[in-house]
């Protein structure tokens, strides 16, 4: 038994649901049989790892998908043990540097030099590369970055590294200009429903358009979510019925009562139960980059078109002190505050101008 | 002799002053020289014993123990033991004050009565007995308090011998190795004991055999042992000490009373951990107190009156008897010392010796040339000082200027007052302002009246100075407690604004160590200056009234940030997702689902992350509130996690808090059902 998500996962270029041109450019590029680093990038739920996987498995067939979980130890030059996990085959060998944290210098470099320091046993019948996967490269630290860029040229040979990240702004230039960069954009409304539609229908059960239609919408175009709530909606009324309730992450709503908890008070009380209801979300590992755009995000389109300037300008100054500060907390605080401040301000001129 | 510790500013020609007074006074080199004996006079007489690992002082005369070479010593070095009346007036100069009038009766002890009676109470109830058994005792308070004296004169007064354990000064080297055991040749492997070793010897010789007679005084055979002392590695290792303890109290015979002075944390919060060390809360949990049947009685700082009763009544004394060099200085200067001790009244009757001293010591003859110096200079400089040593100060009494004649004293004679956390904090939020002086600055202009205050009654940064937390921590107490102090939301916004600037200001780890005491310093102007001063007369000018303080929680849920983020990466590998599209995407939906997961350890967390629960309501006072004198102790443990936090070894320690995966159905099926009431709450 596991997810939709995991069962109906594609896993070949021709499986793919979408993008279906970039998938056979991708097997073009297999069949040339040179095969350059690779930058996958795209937003969160549009499907980079299956592509690079169905990539993958294009390259050195079912192989890539016994996949093993390997804790490796490092050891930095000041000896400090690192541990990291990484999911490997035969072939490819997957990680991901920022659980080193600042020390993801050392995976990089110590990592993909054992990689790449071995040869492949048989290279008649496979390739004579490695592919390094690092997933979420837009977190590795400008030293690791480095560190990278000239891992890259050094073994070229026998390795070759795919890069999966949201963003590619995060990368220095160097990286970039030595992969060749592939964006894998978010699939449309439509394509959502029809892989829901698709999913459904393997599962036997009847998708009603018009839910499928609602699911895409709320799912912001994220795949993943799509999926998840579909099955959400499975688990929680069958036949599905086109106007049932789609279920949402528990955060999301919390965040939304945050917000009209905001909105409906102004005062230092209400920001004492703000600042409870943000540790709240903290403590629950949200992101506090996300936990500040959903809150915008639910009171923009609640204030005055005169407002929405200022609060903006608040967020994103906010945003800015939190890739600056390390204490969350405060900087949404301050957020939220300014704005409480700012919509008092306006609500009392706005008595004021009617005459009270 | 008293040890002087000068403070003085880098560059300042204070030592030339210094040297200068020395001369001018005719202390000579020959002087000096005599001082420093005296003053280790203890160190030579310790040599030559061997190492002394245990003293009686006793009112009359001195008894050897044990083969350790016990040393006695009429006048023990705390400052209240020995009982001498003051000697001839040439001995006077040779001997601090704080020894010669040392308290010899229960009268002259300028502690409170009750308190006396409590230790009295216990002394009588363990001491007096049929039987003796091992029983402890525990006194605790800040430093000169009393603690030692108190005991000292009461055992006194029972008649009662006390045992003190002294560490050895030179434990290890040959010298004093050698005269215990004469004729053996030592060699590189001489087995040397442990301190600790020798410490348990101590204890069960002390209390095995009684004192030996040697005909002089009354010999009761009631015996107590006095721990002030204690072997250096129980500060490293508390652990050591409680077995210690344990040990004693199954052999021991007689009680065994441990003082243990309050310090705060010296340093600016660096929390290297030999500063952490020390306090009753690290030696002595109550944990071990309970288990040992520990009392404990704590002494508060000596009352100012009752303090200031001592002074005067010492000053007298001296003045009668070496009237040339003493000068009783006047009210206003004794209220001033007692002031600045802080109930400190070791450091108070040495600021009296020094401040009744510069009357006739430092008037100085016209000094001699030295080296390029003009003598005008020079004595500009002296005089300067001179203002400084307390002469000056009476005189601007009665201005409206507390603050600069505090500041004044201290500079002088005081001790460092540093503050309790409690305190500092309300001198922040609380902020007092000066409302009834007239501002004689000039007034903004009306635009900017907005920004007009009253002038502060409180330094900011001498409060961050003087409060034993980095500013990082004032920073996060702060931050958890201003929103409770204003009113004003525009205020509050400015507040808060500082606050994520001041975090802003820490981001690089090069220079955070220097950058997080400024922030500190910001954000307590910040926090200063949106209080605005009370208008007296309008309503709510008593102020805002009780408002409890709270520590911090951003270190808890930091913690479990940290610790929740690794959880998950570790429990749900094989989602090969990055963290947070697994905590904000898969988890909360895996928390509807649940059909997947076979590992109970996966179902708890999934329950408990995918969940965000409203947050336990009124937790305003389920949160932790900060006491009056709220112990450090526990704040060292969130300074501690500060720096843990930021690089916690991955995932290895919360793996081993779960669950392990495999054999627990019971749980599993009570699991499920949970997890079906709550999926019928939210399908609604």
């Amino acid at each position: 038994m596991s997810l939709w998500l995991d069962r109906y996962r594609p896993t070949t270029l021709a499986k793919l649901d979408y993008h279906k041109d970039q998938a056979t450019r991708l097997k073009h590029l297999v069949e040339c049989g040179d095969f350059p680093h690779l930058l996958v990038c795209g937003p969160s739920g549009a499907g980079k790892k299956t592509r690079v996987m169905c990539l993958l498995r294009e390259l050195y067939g079912p192989g890539v998908e016994k996949l093993r979980i390997e804790h490796q130890t490092l050891t930095t030059p000041s000896k400090k043990k690192i541990e990291i996990s990484t999911i490997a085959s035969n072939y490819h060998i997957e990680v991901n540097p920022s659980e080193a944290g600042v020390q993801d210098r050392v995976v990089v470099q110590e990592l993909i030099k054992t990689v790449a320091q071995s040869q492949q046993l048989e290279s008649s019948t496979q390739r004579d590369f490695k592919v390094v996967v690092i997933a979420e490269a837009e977190r590795l630290s400008r030293d690791a970055q480095h560190a990278l860029r000239r891992t890259m040229e050094r073994y070229m040979v026998t390795c070759r590294l795919i890069l999966i990240c949201t963003s590619a702004s995060r990368l220095i230039s160097p990286i970039r200009s030595r992969c060749l960069s592939l964006r894998v954009p978010a699939p449309s409304d439509e394509e959502v429903c029809q892989v829901l539609s698709s999913v459904c229908r393997k599962e036997g059960l009847s998708l009603p358009p018009e839910l499928a239609r609602r699911i895409a919408e709320k799912c912001g175009r994220n795949l993943r979510k799509a999926l998840l709530m579909c099955e959400a909606c499975r688990v929680q009324q069958y036949p599905f019925t086109a106007d049932q309730n789609i279920p949402e992450a528990d955060w999301e709503v919390y965040l939304r009562e945050t917000a009209s908890a905001i909105l409906s008070q102004q005062t230092p009380q209400r920001l004492l139960e703000v600042r409870g209801r943000l540790y709240e979300l903290l403590g629950h590992c949200i992101p506090a980059d996300l936990i500040l755009k959903g809150l915008v995000a639910e009171l923009i389109p609640l204030c005055d078109v005169e407002l929405q300037e200022e609060v903006v300008t608040a967020a994103a100054r906010a945003e800015h002190r939190l890739g600056q500060g390390s204490k969350a907390i405060v900087h949404i605080e301050a957020f939220v505050a300014r704005f409480m401040a700012t919509y008092r301000r306006f609500v009392e001129d706005g008595l004021q101008g009617l005459g009270f | 002799m008293t040890n002087f510790l000068f403070v003085s500013e880098p560059g300042d020609a204070f030592w030339k002053v210094v040297g200068r007074i020395m001369s001018a006074t005719g202390i000579s080199k020959a002087k000096t020289t005599q001082w420093v004996r005296s003053n280790f006079d203890d160190l030579f007489g310790a040599n030559e014993d061997s190492f002394s690992l245990s003293r009686t002082s006793q009112p009359s005369g001195a008894k050897g123990l044990g083969r350790d070479g016990v040393r006695s010593k009429a006048d023990s070095d705390s400052p209240f033991a020995s009982s001498k009346a003051p000697k001839a007036k040439d001995d006077v100069r040779g001997q601090t004050w704080v020894d010669i009038h040392s308290p010899s009766t229960k009268g002259d002890l300028a502690i409170h009565r009750r308190k006396i009676e409590e230790v009295e109470t216990w002394l009588q109830a363990h001491m007096l007995g049929e039987k003796q058994v091992a029983s402890i005792l525990l006194l605790t308070g800040p430093a000169g308090a009393g603690k030692t004296a108190t005991l000292q004169v009461l055992a006194r007064e029972m008649h009662i011998n006390v045992q003190e354990w002294t560490n050895p000064l030179s434990g290890n080297t040959k010298g004093s190795w050698l005269d215990l055991k004469d004729e053996w040749q030592p060699k590189e492997d001489v087995y040397q004991p442990t301190q600790v070793a020798t410490f348990r010897g101590f204890l069960l010789r002390a209390t095995k055999y009684p004192v030996l007679d040697f005909g002089k005084g009354v010999h009761s055979g009631r015996r107590l042992i006095l721990l002030e002392d204690m072997p250096n590695h129980f500060y490293r290792e508390p652990s050591l000490l409680h077995d210690v303890l344990r040990w004693f109290v199954r052999i021991g015979r007689c009680p065994l009373i441990k003082i243990i002075s309050d310090c705060p944390r010296v340093g600016s919060g660096e929390s290297r951990p030999s500063d952490r060390v020390g306090g009753v809360f690290t030696l002595l949990p109550r944990k071990v107190q309970e288990e040992l049947a520990i009392t404990s009685i704590s002494f508060n700082p000596v009352a100012p009156t009752s303090l200031q009763k001592v002074l005067n009544r010492i000053a007298s004394t001296e003045a009668k008897q070496s009237s040339s060099h003493v000068v009783v200085p006047d009210r206003a200067v004794l209220e001033d010392i007692c002031a600045a001790s802080t109930g400190d009244i070791r450091s108070a009757i040495n600021s009296l010796q020094f401040t009744c001293f510069t009357g006739s010591l430092l008037l100085p003859p016209p000094p001699k040339m030295d080296g390029g110096i003009t003598s005008g200079r020079l004595r500009g400089q002296l005089n300067k000082k001179r203002e400084h040593m307390g002469k000056r100060v009476p005189l601007k009494r009665g201005g409206k200027n507390g603050l600069h004649i505090e500041r004044q004293v201290q500079v002088t004679t005081g001790r460092d007052v540093s503050l309790f956390l409690f305190h500092a904090l309300g001198k922040i939020l609380h902020c007092k302002r000066d409302v009834c002086s007239v501002p004689n600055v000039q007034r903004l202009p009306p635009h900017l009246s907005d920004h007009e205050r009253q002038p502060l009654l409180v330094d900011p940064e001498s409060v961050l100075q003087r409060m034993p937390l980095s500013g990082e921590l004032f920073f996060l107490y702060l931050h958890q407690n201003y929103l409770s102090f204003l009113e004003d939301m525009d205020d509050l916004s400015a507040v808060a604004d500082a606050f994520s600037f001041a975090d802003a200001l820490t981001r690089h780890h090069t220079s955070w160590s220097t950058m997080r005491d400024y922030s500190a310093c910001v954000t307590t102007r910040a926090m200063l200056f949106a209080k605005r001063g009370r208008v007296p007369g309008t309503p709510g000018a008593s102020g805002p009234g009780w408002i409890p303080l709270h520590k911090p929680q951003y270190l808890d849920v930091k913690k479990k940030f940290v610790e929740q983020s690794a959880t998950a990466q570790d429990l749900f590998k094989s989602w090969q997702l990055p963290s947070e599209s697994l905590l904000t995407e898969l988890l909360p939906f895996l928390a509807y689902l649940g059909t997947p997961l076979h590992n109970p350890a996966q179902i708890v967390f999934v329950q408990e992350i995918g969940r965000v629960t409203p947050p336990r309501y009124r937790d305003r006072q389920t949160l932790e509130a900060i006491g009056e004198h709220e112990d450090l102790e526990e704040s060292f443990v969130h300074g501690r996690d500060i720096s843990e936090a930021v690089d916690l070894p991955g995932d290895k320690p919360v793996a081993h808090a779960l669950p392990s995966s495999q054999g627990q159905p019971g749980m599993f099926q009570d699991l499920c059902k949970e997890e079906l009431i709550i999926e019928e709450f939210d399908s609604d």
